[in-house]
């Protein structure tokens, strides 16, 4: 092969597991973002008024998860890759992705909430924020990833910097905290687990067709099952929120949130599992500013602190372009 | 009539069905197959064919600068890659 095409062939390589790390670094920042807007769409009329914050907590995920759901199609019809919707869920492949949108979800995000009311955001946020690490670990073995020393150091200083941005001093009293940090660790696990089982499931499946599957999974599962576990609640405040202003900001998030795991997923495929997460992660620092510029957010020397070992550790997990584009074993 | 198979996919068993299948026989075998669909494209190929690559489950056999400045490649599937298209034929389809 000819040395002039063998650079052309490598710029190439570069130039898609940097755009890769665009994905990832896009997916914190919109990641972000979402959380603030379901934060405040939370905090208003009618799931204000209504009381169990598990349930709105639970009801809220649903209702994200079926609108991203519903967006991500209609990303995917725009992409002309609607097709492949069909074509995809006859294939073997599309079970584990299903796999990925069941574990992710429902299991990961009711784990988070279940965390949080039981043992307290402070622990919590702190046990869930191990997520990219273990994902990290899972990727070089099921993978066979590559993890370079200086990447693992900067997935770790992210994980300490959105460690130091969620702290906050234990307040209240929690009867079942261990049993809290179990559904915490829970969901740090099942966030690992869908990244790593969606990043195998895209060898053969389209990245964009693989977050819409995993939606549609998600959103069935909340409404099919979750929900039900609950009760009868959970479904009042749901069809209670219809026309308020409250279901529009919802619809409004989760177009931001089916946005960041199209980044997220495209990510873990271009520039590996492990990088991708570490990247995502950074949600913290955005979740920090974008929490400043639309609600009351005060800004304390723990965020600050927080947000610049965040910076470090991105800039850390970037590094060199050199070595980006193998990401396999 | 034989069931569509995922683009990706199908980009995977065109290289396995032959051996050194070149980027430009990829892209007239997908138009032919996928008429209507409007993610088939060089661009796209391409993505595809540099994802196939960096997950192991393709290699480049060969790459030639062609006159108009575009470059060819040829692939070949890896022996990941078969286990994971044999996978993928496993279920009777």
């Amino acid at each position: 092969m000819d040395a002039n095409v063998q650079l052309l062939l490598q710029q190439r390589e570069i130039a898609y597991a940097k755009k890769g790390i665009g994905w990832g670094l896009m997916a914190g920042v919109l990641w972000g973002f979402d959380g603030v807007l379901m934060g405040i769409s939370l905090g208003m009329l009618p799931f204000i008024n209504e009381s169990g914050l598990l349930a709105i907590a639970l009801v809220g995920a649903c209702m994200h998860d079926g609108f991203a759901a519903g967006w991500v199609f209609l990303i995917n019809i725009a992409n002309g890759k609607w097709r492949d919707y069909a074509r995809t869920l006859k294939t073997r492949p599309a079970k584990v992705v299903l796999l990925a949108g069941l574990v992710g979800g429902p299991i990961g995000m009711s784990g988070n909430l279940l965390g949080i009311h039981l043992a307290g955001a402070a622990y919590a946020t702190a046990i869930t924020a191990l997520y990219p690490a273990l994902g990290a670990l899972l990727g070089v073995f099921f993978l066979k990833e590559r993890i370079h020393f200086r990447v693992g150091i900067g997935i770790l200083l992210s994980i300490a910097g959105s460690i130091i941005v969620g702290y906050a001093p234990p307040e209240g009293n929690f009867p079942d905290f261990y049993l809290g940090i179990c559904f915490s660790l829970m969901a740090a696990i099942a966030w690992a687990l869908e990244g790593v089982i969606s990043t195998y499931g895209m060898d053969i499946i389209d990245f964009d067709i693989a977050v819409g599957i995993r939606e549609i999974s998600s959103f069935l599962v909340y409404l099919l099952v979750v929900l039900p576990l609950i009760g009868v609640t959970s479904f009042k405040i749901l069809f209670s929120s219809i026309g308020y202003t409250s279901f529009s900001y919802i619809a409004v998030a989760a177009l931001i949130g089916g946005g960041s795991y199209l980044s997220w997923y495209r990510s873990m495929n271009m520039t590996g599992v492990g990088r991708a997460m570490g990247l995502n992660v950074t949600y913290a620092l955005w979740s920090v500013f974008f929490g400043w510029l639309l609600s009351d957010l005060q800004l304390t020397w723990n965020l600050f602190i927080g947000v610049v070992v965040i910076i470090i550790g991105t800039i850390v997990i970037i590094g060199k372009a050199e070595g980006m584009a193998n990401v396999r074993n | 009539m034989a069931k569509q198979l995922p683009i990706k996919a199908r980009v995977l068993s065109l290289v396995f069905e032959k051996i050194g299948i070149s980027d430009a026989e990829i892209l007239t075998a997908l138009k032919t197959e996928y008429p209507l669909d409007k993610q088939v494209s060089e661009k796209n190929l391409e993505m595809c064919l540099i994802a196939l690559t960096t997950s192991k489950m393709i290699t480049l056999m060969d790459a030639n600068l062609k006159n108009n400045g575009k470059i060819e490649q040829n692939f070949k599937i890896t022996e990941y890659g078969y286990h994971r298209l044999k996978y993928l034929f496993s279920i009777g389809q």
